[in-house]
C-alpha cells in the first residue's frame, strides 16, 4: 500500500521525526511518500533510510521541493 | 550501501572544514573571532542611540555603535544571507517558504529571542562563542558546547511535545 505524508512547511527535525513515527504503524512492503520543501530533511530523511535499512528514492517535484519515497523492509 | 546522492548540497564534514578554514581566515584579516550577534549589538544600540553605555566606552566600541554600517561584520552578516540566497538559486532549489503552523512562527520569535539573550551572556553565539573560541583555542568554546548539549536535550523534549 502506498501512504502520503505532506510536510511541506515543516523545518528539521519535524520531518524525520514523523517519517519515523508513520514508518511504523506501516506494513512490510508498503512505500512512504514524504512531501518536503526543506533540502536538509530530505538528506536527514535519506540518512534515516539508510541507517533502517529501508530503500528508498528521492524525487524532485520543482524547485525546492522533493518526494522521498521510503519502501519498509 | 551507499546511494546515489542527489545535488543536495555538500556533505556537512565538508562545510564544517570550509567554515573551520574561513573562520581561521577572519582571525587573520579582522583581528577578531568571527562572529554574528555582535553586529546585531551594534545595530540595536544605534538604533535606541546607546553608544554612551560604559558597555561600550569602556570597550572602546562605542564608534560602531555610532556607525554599525563601518563594522566589518555587517558586511559579513548580509554576505551570509546574500551567499544563501545565490546558493539556493545556483543549486535550483530556491523556493518562497511559509511555516506551516502559526505556533512555529512563535516558537521562532521566542526562541530568537531567548538565543539572542543568551548569546549576549555568553559573549557570543554558535559562531562567535563555539566557532570563534574553539578555532582560537579558548576554552571558553568548549565550555559552549558543553552548554549546547546540555541544553539540546530539554530542547527537543519541548519539540516532540509542541510540533509531534
Amino acid at each position: 500500500m502506498r501512504h502520503e505524508l505532506d510536510l511541506v512547511g515543516e523545518v528539521c527535525p519535524v520531518p524525520v521525526l514523523k517519517a519515523a513515527e508513520a514508518m511504523e504503524r506501516l506494513a512490510p512492503g508498503d512505500v512512504l511518500t514524504i512531501i518536503t520543501d526543506f533540502a536538509r530533511s530530505v538528506r536527514n530523511l535519506m540518512d534515516w533510510a539508510e541507517r533502517c535499512g529501508h530503500p528508498f528514492e528521492v524525487e524532485e517535484l520543482a524547485d525546492g521541493s522533493w518526494a522521498v519515497h521510503v519502501s519498509k523492509v | 550501501m551507499p546511494h546515489l546522492r542527489p545535488r543536495l548540497g555538500w556533505p556537512y564534514w565538508f562545510g564544517g572544514l570550509l567554515a573551520g578554514l574561513l573562520s581561521v581566515a577572519y582571525l587573520a584579516a579582522a583581528g577578531h573571532p568571527w562572529g554574528i550577534t555582535s553586529t546585531w549589538m551594534y545595530w540595536v544600540a544605534w538604533l535606541a542611540g546607546k553608544d554612551c553605555w560604559p558597555y561600550f566606552a569602556c570597550t572602546g566600541k562605542a564608534a560602531w555603535v555610532r556607525a554599525p554600517w563601518l563594522y566589518c561584520g555587517t558586511w559579513f552578516n548580509l554576505g551570509i544571507v546574500g551567499g544563501a540566497l545565490l546558493g539556493a538559486v545556483l543549486a535550483g532549489e530556491f523556493k518562497w517558504r511559509w511555516p506551516r503552523r502559526r505556533r512555529a512562527v512563535v516558537a521562532a520569535v521566542l526562541g530568537g529571542a531567548l538565543m539572542g539573550y543568551g548569546a549576549r551572556l555568553a559573549g557570543g553565539c554558535t559562531v562567535g562563542a563555539l566557532v570563534g573560541g574553539v578555532s582560537t583555542l579558548d576554552l571558553h568554546g568548549w565550555v559552549f558546547a558543553a552548554g549546547l548539549f546540555l541544553g539540546a536535550w530539554p530542547g527537543l523534549g519541548l519539540l516532540k511535545r509542541f510540533f509531534l
